[in-house]
């Protein structure tokens, strides 16, 4: 089996060579691409088959880290764990050989020489180079955020990114040195020294049809099967310095509308069966529309005076010398007269205004730097429509209007679906219903009820293959991702004019959903519903495909034996046939829990859950109930009494941080060996001063010459011997060191 | 002589809280909260929790800081001022804990508001709300010498039920004659456990 699949690939990648020779570039990528897609289908086709855990291949976890495969170590034969290698060796192939004209024009090639093992390390290594530079970009950017030599230097590697050959790793490990040298006495370095950009600059922090580096994490990035293509970088840039050009002048690219819309394409072609799909695809095609849904014209930033009249362009140049803020026509009508229209501006989503901005803008832009300069992006140039959705429903491809899957995706997050059967096509509807059980015809109540579960299952077709889900790891960056936009949203304050002199303008906080905020709104929201589409899909794909599989018939009933008519109990069922290897995964899943450890009992129902269940887990795993809000005289609470220590201590850090933190100052110092050795010394002199005054004190109550004697009924006066101590004298020092209480 | 062991006498009193008011006896975590018991509350278990969020202190941060307090009165009619241990009584400051605490929930949760109880967390729209627990056990002048403190994070999902607790546990054996207890350490490092846990656990 091995022989064939290897002579197959052989042919395949000897075959496109010899096209790639005979025809213009993209033609025969295109052609290459598609002879490529055939095969892979073609290994992929076929009923799975089952057997015992299989370890993932070095094509595999390649595909993995890129996100073009959602495979993980599970239960296969050992012939379908082979298909499934050939088929992602293939799709690292398509993802090399796809950007192989863009590269060709860089110098790079995509290491067509290479056998498909040998292209996996290369991709490896390009990834690595990679993520190598995105760490320095981080370090640089704590060190001189707004430098614009590291949005120029990061954008440079963004172009050899995708290009799988040993130049690129070359070039990218150069850039992440020249990072490295950026120090933060180069926080205003002129971009004279910036790599030249032949061509048109993608944003890398800011929107581009690629994902934006999420550097810290060795994650896939879901180019292909979830782009989550325009969110800002949510990497380390927090930095609020001074800030000079965001980027340098670029021409609109005109591929990016075209590349999202691919990438769009390409998630509803290989991951519409997916549970929470169709949110993400709803919340892709609005961000879609918003950004690719106007010209460049209508785009396009000029600079203007502080009265409102316009200038020249933005990308014509520099600042002018009396241009008080930038904006495009919309925005400029708008913000002209506003107490501080540049801010106005800014806030609209003209970023134009932070190259060289004026100090009071300095902050802002350095938050809006992290989102990138909206000439760069798919906005600049305009798109075509977004093609309609699709889901795959028993191996049948069907259209989902967009309002159809908006009304589909509010049924998924338990919503009410009432405009499902207006919105959706018949032929949806029918298959939908088919799926069910329900036909949305007979009875409309049931069929929509059904249909949050049935959409939130997802559509895996029979027989699939039984490919992992998300990486955990993965799913949480995505929450976290949308928490730091969410984050920068909440910290972009909109300042409205009011036309009032009095009070020129309004702050608007976070609700606001246009211009910057909206950005990181939509970024916050795209990260979310894909946090959403992770969470669902986190190593659920063997029992998604198990639930999918056909109901085997039921078996022909057996002869009842006769019930025993002794004893008053039952005897209960025999336990299922179960191999060894599930016992093991259950008992310990199930000791696991009984101690109430959670991290062990997580892996044991991870474990469980990644062999498919074991025919046992189907049964108890069900989704957990949303938790319903409290009523507020729930039974279980109890009216609290008075805490007023609490109040008093932890209240009042709450309601006083910074002076809280003071005072943790203080309580630190008062610990510190300093203290301790001051207030050590204090209390020995202190208590030197008592023991004389104590015997002072004595002596002062003693007789001071004159009356009784009594020596008579007394024992004999102490004289001044240094062994019983004379009451006002003290003993000599026996070493210096006596004072400080070392002895 | 006689006032060195004077002076040493009285800051061990101070140093070992000895033989003042008895430490207050740690209660179920939530006594005086809620109408259960917190023993079966999941332990390290995942969670995600709705916005926004609240927390609560239980009645053994309550009696954690009135257990202080009643010591600092009982030894303040004791000692004179000028033997006063200065050191201890920075190390055990209440305050300490709540900055630390607090300054952790605020990592995770930059807007999360204190509320008194339940009822009003409801009343005031919380969707998850944090119960921060402390067990203290005191060192002991002449039997356990160790200072150990035990802190517990039990997370409330919107229909504020207990889904999951974290824990962070530190201790310091007082040395004889030792200045303070290191309770600012324990205090730090139990925090430092549940922190890392929320990281990793909570989203």
């Amino acid at each position: 089996m091995w022989r064939t699949l290897a002579f197959g690939l052989a042919l395949i990648g000897i075959s496109a060579q010899v096209k790639l020779h005979a025809e213009t570039c993209p033609e025969q990528v295109s052609s290459e691409i598609a002879e490529l897609r055939k095969q892979q289908a073609e290994l992929r086709s076929g009923p799975y088959e089952n057997g015992p855990i299989q370890e993932l291949g070095q094509c595999t976890r390649q595909a993995l880290q890129l996100g073009l495969t959602f495979a993980a170590r599970g239960p296969a034969s050992e012939r379908q764990a082979a298909k499934e290698e050939a088929a992602n060796c293939l799709a690292l192939r398509i993802e090399a050989i796809s950007n192989s004209c863009s590269c060709r024009q860089l110098g790079a090639d995509v290491g067509r020489d290479l056998d498909m093992k040998d292209l996996a390390g290369q991709m490896h290594d390009v990834g690595s180079a990679y993520q190598r530079m995105t760490q320095a970009a981080a370090r640089a950017r704590q060190r001189a955020f707004s430098n614009p030599l590291i949005q120029q230097y990061v954008a440079e590697a963004e172009k050899y990114r995708q290009c799988y050959d040993r130049l690129a790793i070359n070039t990218l490990d150069d850039l992440a040195k020249k990072l490295d040298a950026i120090d933060a006495g180069d926080d205003r370095a002129s971009a004279g020294s910036a790599p030249s950009a032949t061509g048109p600059v993608p944003g890398t922090n800011g929107p581009s049809a690629r994902l934006p580096a999420t550097p810290t994490t060795n994650i896939a990035q879901p180019s292909t099967h979830a782009p989550t293509v325009n969110p800002p970088s949510v990497s380390t840039a927090t930095g609020s310095g001074p800030t000079t050009a965001t980027t340098a002048p670029s021409s609109p690219s005109a591929g990016n509308c075209a590349d999202l819309r691919n990438d769009i394409a390409a998630m509803d072609a290989q991951s519409n069966a997916l549970p929470g799909y169709l949110g993400m695809r709803v919340q892709l095609a609005s961000l879609y529309n918003k950004l690719c849904g106007a010209g460049a014209a209508q785009r396009t930033e000029y600079w203007y005076t502080s009265d409102g009249r316009r200038l020249g362009p933005v990308d014509a140049g520099g600042r002018p010398a009396n241009a008080a803020y930038a904006a495009t026509q919309d925005i400029g009508r708008q913000c002209a007269g506003a107490a501080n229209p540049g801010m106005c501006a800014l806030a609209a989503g003209a970023v134009g205004n932070c190259k060289s901005p004026p100090s009071d803008l300095s902050s802002a832009c350095a938050v809006a730097g992290g989102y990138g300069d909206p000439s760069d992006t798919a906005a600049a140039t305009g798109g075509d429509p977004l093609p309609d959705a699709r889901l795959t429903i028993g191996g049948k491809a069907y259209d989902v209007p967009n309002a159809c899957a908006q009304a589909l995706a509010q049924a998924a997050d338990g919503g009410r679906p009432f405009n499902v059967i207006k919105t959706c096509p018949d032929d949806l509807l029918a298959a939908l219903g088919h799926a069910e059980g329900k036909e949305a015809g007979v009875d409309p109540t049931a069929f929509l009820s059904a249909l949050g579960p049935l959409l939130n299952k997802g559509f895996a077709p029979p027989g699939a293959a039984p490919k992992g889900g998300f990486d955990q790891a993965f799913c949480a960056q995505m929450e976290n991702n949308a928490q730091i936009c969410k984050q920068r949203q909440d910290d972009m304050v909109s300042c409205v004019p009011t036309g009032n002199a009095q009070q020129p303008c309004v702050q608007q906080g976070n609700t606001n959903t246009s211009g910057q905020a909206g950005a990181f709104g939509d970024c916050y929201m795209l990260y979310s519903r894909f946090a959403g589409m992770c969470r669902m899909n986190v190593n659920l794909r063997p029992q998604i495909a198990k639930a999918s599989l056909p109901k085997p018939p039921p078996p022909a009933p057996k002869p009842v034996a006769p019930k025993p008519v002794t004893g008053g109990s039952q005897a209960p069922p025999a336990p299922p046939q179960m191999s060894p290897q599930c016992q093991q995964l259950v008992s310990s899943y199930v000791a696991a829990a009984q101690a109430n450890d959670g991290p062990r009992a997580l892996a044991g129902y991870n474990a469980l859950k990644s062999a498919g269940g074991c025919g046992v887990l189907a049964k108890v795993d069900r989704p957990m109930p949303k938790p319903q809000a409290a009523p507020a005289d729930d039974p279980r609470f109890i009216a609290r009494g008075a805490t007023p220590l609490s109040d008093q201590v932890v209240g009042g850090c709450d309601a006083s941080p910074a002076e809280c933190q003071r005072r943790v100052q203080q309580l630190r110092a008062g610990v510190s060996p300093e203290a301790q050795a001051a207030l050590f010394m204090n209390a020995v002199s202190i208590g030197l001063q008592l023991g004389a005054t104590v015997a002072n004190g004595m002596a002062a109550t003693m007789p001071q010459g004159g009356g009784s004697n009594m020596n008579s009924i007394g024992n004999r006066p102490v004289q001044h011997t240094y062994g019983q101590g004379a009451p006002t004298y003290r003993t000599p020092r026996n070493s210096p060191s006596d004072i400080t209480g070392t002895k | 002589m006689i006032s060195k062991m004077m002076a040493t006498t009285a800051l061990m009193l101070l140093a070992a809280g000895c033989a003042g008011p008895p430490p207050p006896k740690p209660v179920d975590a939530f006594q005086g909260l809620l109408n259960m018991n917190s023993a079966g509350v999941p332990v390290d278990a995942p969670v995600t929790m709705g916005q926004p969020v609240a927390f609560i202190t239980s009645d053994n941060v309550e009696n954690y800081i009135g257990g202080i307090k009643d010591a600092g009165e009982y030894w303040s009619k004791r000692i004179p001022t000028a033997l006063t241990n200065t050191v201890v009584l920075a190390d055990v400051d209440p305050t300490y804990f709540s900055a630390q605490m607090l300054a952790v929930l605020r990592r995770h949760y930059p807007n999360i508001e204190r509320v008194h109880d339940f009822r009003e967390a409801v009343q005031r729209g919380m969707r998850g709300v944090i119960l921060v627990d402390l067990k203290m056990k005191w060192m002991e002048p002449y039997g356990d010498r160790t200072n150990r403190m035990h802190i517990d994070f039990y997370f409330f999902d919107a229909g504020m039920n207990p889904v999951s607790k974290l824990s962070g546990e530190a201790e310091y054996k007082v040395p004889f004659a030792a200045m303070e207890g290191h309770v600012q350490k324990i205090t730090d490092e139990a925090l430092q456990q549940i922190d890392a846990k929320m990281t990793t656990l909570v989203h």
